[in-house]
């Protein structure tokens, strides 16, 4: 993810030579883990198992070649729906239907501290594909317009250029929110336009470097359009970096959209992304990746509702008092203050980005849950997650298994792309960004149904009544043409 | 005697190379125990980032320091051979015991050091005191026959 530092190669063979030739031993040795143990409300969590040369298996990025995508279920046909685009990390829909890519890379501004750094940061170029080879100027916003409204990009816009590793957006009241790794900025913007010039103003400055270890801040708006809520993650697996480069970190945030003043929402979670309040219990929900190095089945990433003052563990605990002891001074304070979250996903997933599915035209099956987009395991010995999986809810909460619902993103060994942000298009469709495949993909409902109008991602719509709460400017038929 | 000349100068190039080699491992072993140490007691990740990196420097330059070790063992001169056994099976053991640290020391956390981490440390300088008495040893001993020979070249 970080590779802006100096490396020389000799350093790399030396630190590769180290650990590398090891990690086999501890897959050989593996008995079958069955995963589905750790997805649900009570995942089975084993004891710690950090072995001697941590698991690592990553696939190598190759990319879509020859016109391959990603598989669906029955009932469902995929397309690709943006192609050539330069890590597409998110997708937002605006009310008018028009689509938003939020492109970006990481700052690259983490130092190397530790010999271990520069094997990280080596795996990490290799999982994200960019090992080599000039790639394309990321850090922007794309605009999709899809003007007929059959599920193909019309017209397309590079909005804004030049951000500083964006990832979460907002939009309401004529103005675009989008969250920078250090700030949150407010652009104007009226819907329909295609460019903005005008120089961003800052809401709120986040937590970005030095170290910037998970340096995604997504953003969610309340319901009643008065408060914005960034997910800050944490600056190291497990405080490595000592407690002080965690401060506002491994929390999500609520920043008053009207003054920019901020408070800790919630904190203990390690790094949280996709979120996204829930249209049944007006609650907000978020994916959290969990920790690493405590062996291929701890800990259980997870998908939260996320209750207002909580503290989910992070660093001290995990699923409520499970100690880590990894991180000294112990804090059983914090342990006991610490809750478990509502569903784990099982471990290693990475789950990046999520959708509840009110809003669309999927399938019936679809009609009352969450996607997730699992973006990959590394610590395992097996590959888990690269998927984007079905929650089902009821009454608000998470009820049964997941149900996987894309996959073939891996090709044996190799991933040909990976999942990262979901949204729901104008028409009803899920969009899936595909940070390493440069691609946006379309997943829809094969009966070819689509929303009697667009509906945008910041929109807040109740199961009983499908009228917009929100914005004010009431979503139409059809898509603006103002421009 | 030019014969000679040219024969002494190789040994003593392996030999020096060795010594010179050797001090690395030595100070970044017993300044890793040092540092880990620290770091038991004030858990400040600083001194365990240091264990990490003074581990690895003495890894690597021990690793060189072996091989010209090996190089100075075609070249030995004693009858006796137990010392060069004793400081030459003892010193792979130590590089062997500080591979094994390094893995410990990448872990995160404070497990990365307590308890494996820091006995690891312990065990290596102790293992180091010993292979260094049996290098002081055949240092000494080579010296002795140098000054043997020296007397022995007729001037």
């Amino acid at each position: 993810m970080n590779r802006q530092f100096p490396i020389s190669s000799a350093a790399i063979l030396i630190a590769g030579g180290l650990l590398l030739p090891l990690p086999a031993v501890s897959a050989e040795n593996s008995p079958v883990f069955d995963v589905y143990q750790q997805i649900g409300p009570t995942p089975f969590l084993p004891e710690p198992d950090p072995a001697l040369v941590s698991s690592v298996k990553v696939a190598k990025v190759v990319g879509w070649k020859d016109g391959a995508m990603p598989k669906v279920v029955d009932g469902l046909t995929i397309t690709a729906y943006a192609t050539d685009l330069a890590n597409p990390r998110t997708v937002h829909t605006l009310p008018n239907g028009d689509v938003l890519v939020v492109q970006s890379q990481g700052p690259g501004v983490e130092p190397i501290s530790r010999p271990k750094d520069l094997i990280r940061g080596w795996i990490m170029s290799i999982a994200h594909g960019d090992v080599g080879g000039a790639s394309k100027k990321s850090n922007l916003i794309t605009l999709l317009r899809d003007t007929n409204r059959d599920g193909k990009v019309d017209d397309r816009y590079d909005l804004v250029t030049d951000l500083a590793s964006p990832f979460g957006l907002a939009w309401i009241d004529d103005k675009l929110y989008v969250a920078d790794t250090d700030a949150v900025l407010v652009y104007p913007y009226k819907l329909g336009e295609t460019k903005i010039t005008a120089s961003p103003t800052v809401l709120t400055q986040l937590p970005g470097g030095p170290i910037d270890h998970h340096w995604t801040k997504d953003l969610a708006l309340s319901p009643d359009g008065s408060k914005l809520y960034a997910g800050v993650g944490s600056n190291s697996n497990i405080v490595e970096n000592g407690l002080e480069a965690e401060r506002g970190r491994a929390a999500i945030w609520e920043i008053d959209r009207a003054t920019g003043a901020s408070r800790i929402y919630a904190s203990g979670m390690r790094n949280p992304n996709g979120l996204e309040f829930n249209h049944e219990s007006g609650k907000l929900w978020a994916v959290v990746n969990e920790r690493d190095e405590l062996g291929p089945n701890l800990v259980p990433d997870y998908l939260t509702s996320v209750q207002d003052g909580a503290f989910y563990g992070w660093p001290w605990s995990y699923y409520g008092n499970h100690v880590d002891a990894r991180v000294q001074p112990p804090n059983p304070e914090m342990v006991a203050k610490a809750i478990a979250p509502d569903y784990a996903l099982s471990s290693h997933v990475a789950p990046l980005g999520m959708t509840f599915t009110a809003n669309s035209s999927m399938p019936s099956t679809y009609s009352s849950g969450a996607f997730v987009a699992e973006h990959g395991s590394w610590n395992r010995d097996a590959f888990n997650g690269y998927r984007v999986v079905y929650v089902p809810f009821k009454d608000g909460m998470p009820d049964g298994k997941t149900q996987d619902v894309v996959t073939g993103f891996l090709d044996g060994d190799s991933a040909q792309g990976r999942p990262v942000g979901l949204g729901i298009d104008g028409t009803g469709a899920l969009l899936i960004a595909d940070d390493v495949g440069n691609t946006v993909w379309r997943v829809a409902n094969s009966d070819g149904s689509v929303t009697p109008h667009p509906i945008g991602s910041d929109q807040f719509t109740t199961s009983s009544a499908a009228s917009p709460t929100q914005p004010k400017t009431p979503a139409t038929a059809a898509p603006a043409q103002k421009n | 005697m030019a014969r000679l000349y040219r024969q002494s100068t190789t040994r003593l190039g392996a030999v020096h190379f060795h010594a010179a080699l050797s001090q690395f491992p030595t100070v970044c072993f017993i300044l890793a125990l040092g540092t880990d140490t620290a770091y038991w007691r004030t858990a400040n990740p600083m001194w365990q980032n240091f264990s990490d990196w003074l581990l690895l420097a003495g890894l690597v330059v021990g690793a060189f320091a072996a091989l010209a070790g090996i190089v100075a063992l075609f070249r030995r001169r004693s009858a006796d051979h137990r010392p060069y056994w004793a400081h030459g099976l003892g010193s792979v053991v130590v590089l062997l015991l500080a591979f094994l640290n390094n893995l410990v020391h990448s872990s995160d956390g404070w497990t990365a050091v307590l308890p494996w981490g820091l006995t690891l440390s312990a065990l290596t300088v102790l293992l180091l005191l010993v292979t260094n008495y049996y290098g002081r040893l055949i240092e000494d001993r080579r010296h002795v026959l140098e000054a043997q020979e020296a007397e022995s070249i007729p001037s």
